[in-house]
């Protein structure tokens, strides 16, 4: 099939191309809504972490308050600060609890539990000016977070008003780095890191469930209150918090979307494909289809015409033999007048009889013309020269009086039915002459065309209207007043039975033009046969013989 | 037309030949021709000519006339009712010197069968001179 592409059609590609991109939307756009639902959950957990590390902070900080409303007993009883922590240390593991007096920019030591601090010790430097800034309120001041190895220790202080004046408490604490999560939600699905600082600064990490830090991919940062002070979670999710399906379902979109967009864009080719197929079938067919209209037509137009002539000739075949009897009785009859009234005939008959006997010859020639056209016959070809073949033809039709014929035909060989041929010449040469009526010229010549022998014969007569110039070759159709009409239907036909055709030549002088092919042979092509040879001959109508004759040709 | 330009006949041809000498049995002719214009002229141009002529108008009374022994030379039709002249030929043993004549074309089995039997064919219309001068050569025994 012509026209076939390898490459799919362009709709086919372009609902693919729109699936493929509608699937890429649908996923983009779902997977923004899983990581907006995921960071939302992320930010759920984290402050939900947040809230629980300040509870505990709290509750390591609140023994605190408990010193600070012992300390001024503690101050004239500093001796009895055990037995008063004994409710601390019932809630704080390792606590390290100090009583001080402050003495200038620095602190005293007077009561104290846990074995970092001692009794009469100077705490001084960024831990005294802690413990100054929380001589505030009733909620104790955490300190600077330090990190020691793998732990980091923090404290907190409370001042006056909640100690009387010039006391002060304070509480320091030791704990790892990095705890693990006891099965409490939160921890256990993001990974977590508390700074004491509102910065997320590595120096001051109070505590993580990880070690890998800073914490890694998309994190939420929270504020912590703790006791005056505003500490800094920050979360990250471990692994998806909304679940693995909902994250994949973007993903799925997508695949799938692709896979439908290819499957969409072939099965519609292929549907295109197949339409475009049937309908060049269908234009193939309908061709054909049409072609076979106009051949039958055409055979139809053939038969009917074929069907014509056979009518025709058989008309003319029975009208031809019908009139020979009557014919030969009134030739007879002439005859017997002529010979037998002879002399006793009154002058004035003379020329009536003589009409008869040149009417009853007409008849003669029309009733062989009937015949001629019928008869069917093979051509039985034999090569023969043009010349002599013209030479005989001229002796049995000279021209009449007034007409001149001259003749240009070489010394082309003819392959062909040679009494046909001589038929046909006769015929083109007497159309001629009946053409031109009184007086006037014909040219007949020939030239070799691709091994055949084209003969032209020409007459300044009126020449043929150019709508007749067709049907000039049927039978009965004739432009001359006189005539039977079978005399170029006879040319054809025998023109046709030696494979050649006949045509009416246009050109630009006064006249017909008539120009059949005859078989000839192939080695004869060349210069030697222009029209510009010697004449073959020249007839003058009127005379016994022609002028020139067998003179003019060479031997 | 068949024929090739021929003499013009002159009026002494017209007279019989040896008319006015010794008495001999005058040459006769029998002319076989169903249609009675056709068969009657050429009939008169042959008497013309100085031939005595019989005529037959089909090809049993031909035979009949012929079994008579009435004609030496014999002009035949070849389309007939009652037989043709096809038929004549073949059932006469010895014919007579035969000029055919027709109207149709001959079909080609039929005159090949007669051939031998005939002496010449002429195809009408044909001019009376040559009529004369085929039935002068029949019976001269040339041509």
């Amino acid at each position: 099939m012509k026209g076939h592409s390898r490459w799919p059609s362009w709709p086919a590609v372009a609902v693919g191309v729109l699936i493929a991109l509608l699937s890429v939307v649908g996923c983009v756009l779902i997977l923004r809504v899983a990581n907006e639902q995921e960071h939302d959950l992320l930010v759920g957990q984290t402050r939900q972490a947040a809230q629980v590390m300040a509870e505990r902070l709290a509750s390591l900080y609140a023994p605190v308050n408990a010193a600070a409303s012992e300390a001024e007993l503690v101050a004239h009883f500093p001796k009895e600060f055990h037995y008063f922590s004994f409710r601390i240390t019932s809630t704080v593991q390792h606590p390290s609890m100090v009583l001080l007096r402050r003495a200038g920019n620095s602190y005293v030591v007077y009561g104290a539990l846990g074995s970092v601090f001692h009794i009469g010790q100077t705490i001084s430097g960024p831990i005294a000016a802690t413990i100054s800034s929380a001589d505030k309120g009733q909620t104790p001041t955490p300190t600077a977070v330090v990190r020691v190895g793998n732990g980091s220790t923090f404290g907190f202080a409370l001042g006056p008003p909640a100690t009387p004046a010039g006391i002060a408490v304070y509480e320091q604490l030791s704990i790892p780095v990095v705890f693990r999560p006891e099965g409490n939600l939160p921890f256990t699905s993001i990974n977590f890191a508390l700074y004491g600082s509102r910065t997320p600064e590595p120096a001051h990490l109070v505590l993580a469930n990880t070690s890998a830090l800073p914490l890694q991919g998309p994190t939420v940062e929270t504020p912590v209150q703790v006791g005056t002070t505003t500490w800094l979670a920050v979360g990250s999710a471990k692994g998806p918090l909304t679940g693995s399906l909902d994250r994949a379902t973007g993903w799925i979109i997508l695949v799938a979307g692709l896979l439908m967009a290819v499957m969409v864009a072939v099965t519609l080719d292929v549907v295109m494909r197949r339409r475009r197929y049937a309908e060049v079938q269908v234009a193939m067919r309908t061709a054909e289809l049409a072609q076979s209209m106009s051949d039958l037509k055409e055979a139809q137009a053939t038969l009917v015409q074929r069907e014509r002539l056979a009518a025709i000739g058989q008309m003319a075949s029975v009208v031809g033999h019908e009139l020979r009897n009557p014919l030969t009785a009134v030739t007879n009859a002439l005859y017997l007048i002529r010979a037998t009234g002879g002399s006793a005939m009154s002058p004035a008959v003379e020329p009536h009889l003589e009409m008869a006997e040149r009417e009853v010859g007409r008849a003669a020639t029309l009733a062989q013309d009937l015949t001629d056209f019928v008869r069917p016959r093979t051509p039985v070809p034999e090569p023969f020269g043009l010349d002599q073949l013209l030479e005989e033809v001229m002796q049995a039709a000279p021209p009449p009086a007034g007409i001149t014929v001259r003749a240009h035909v070489g010394r082309l060989i003819v392959v062909a039915d040679r009494v046909q041929i001589g038929e046909l010449v006769t015929n083109l040469i007497t159309n001629a002459y009946q053409a031109i009526g009184s007086s006037g010229r014909v040219w007949v010549w020939a030239e070799p065309v691709d091994g055949q022998v084209k003969v032209s014969v020409q007459d300044d007569g009126p020449g043929i209207p150019p709508e007749s110039a067709v049907n000039i070759f049927e039978p009965f159709v004739t432009t001359k007043a006189r005539g039977t009409g079978l005399g170029l239907a006879i040319v054809r036909r025998i023109v046709e039975e030696h494979g050649g055709w006949v045509a009416v030549e246009p050109h630009d002088e006064p006249g017909a033009r008539i120009v059949a092919t005859l078989p000839g042979v192939p080695e004869q092509n060349g210069p030697a046969h222009r029209r510009s040879d010697e004449p073959t001959g020249i007839w003058v109508g009127g005379d016994e013989e022609h002028a020139m004759g067998n003179v003019a040709t060479p031997s | 037309m068949t024929e090739t330009a021929g003499t013009t006949p002159t009026p002494e041809r017209i007279t019989a030949p040896g008319a006015g000498a010794t008495p001999a049995p005058l040459p006769a002719v029998l002319v076989v021709e169903d249609e009675e214009g056709v068969r009657t002229t050429i009939a008169a141009i042959l008497r013309s000519a100085g031939f005595v002529v019989h005529e037959a108008p089909d090809g049993e009374i031909a035979m009949t006339m012929l079994d008579a022994g009435v004609s030496d030379v014999m002009v035949l039709d070849v389309r007939m009712p009652n037989r043709d002249g096809i038929s004549v030929l073949e059932n006469l043993p010895s014919p007579p010197v035969t000029i055919l004549m027709s109207a149709q074309s001959i079909e080609p089995d039929a005159y090949g069968r007669v051939r031998s039997k005939v002496f010449a064919h002429l195809r009408k219309p044909f001019r009376p001179e040559r009529l004369i001068e085929t039935v002068e050569a029949a019976f001269g025994g040339e041509e």
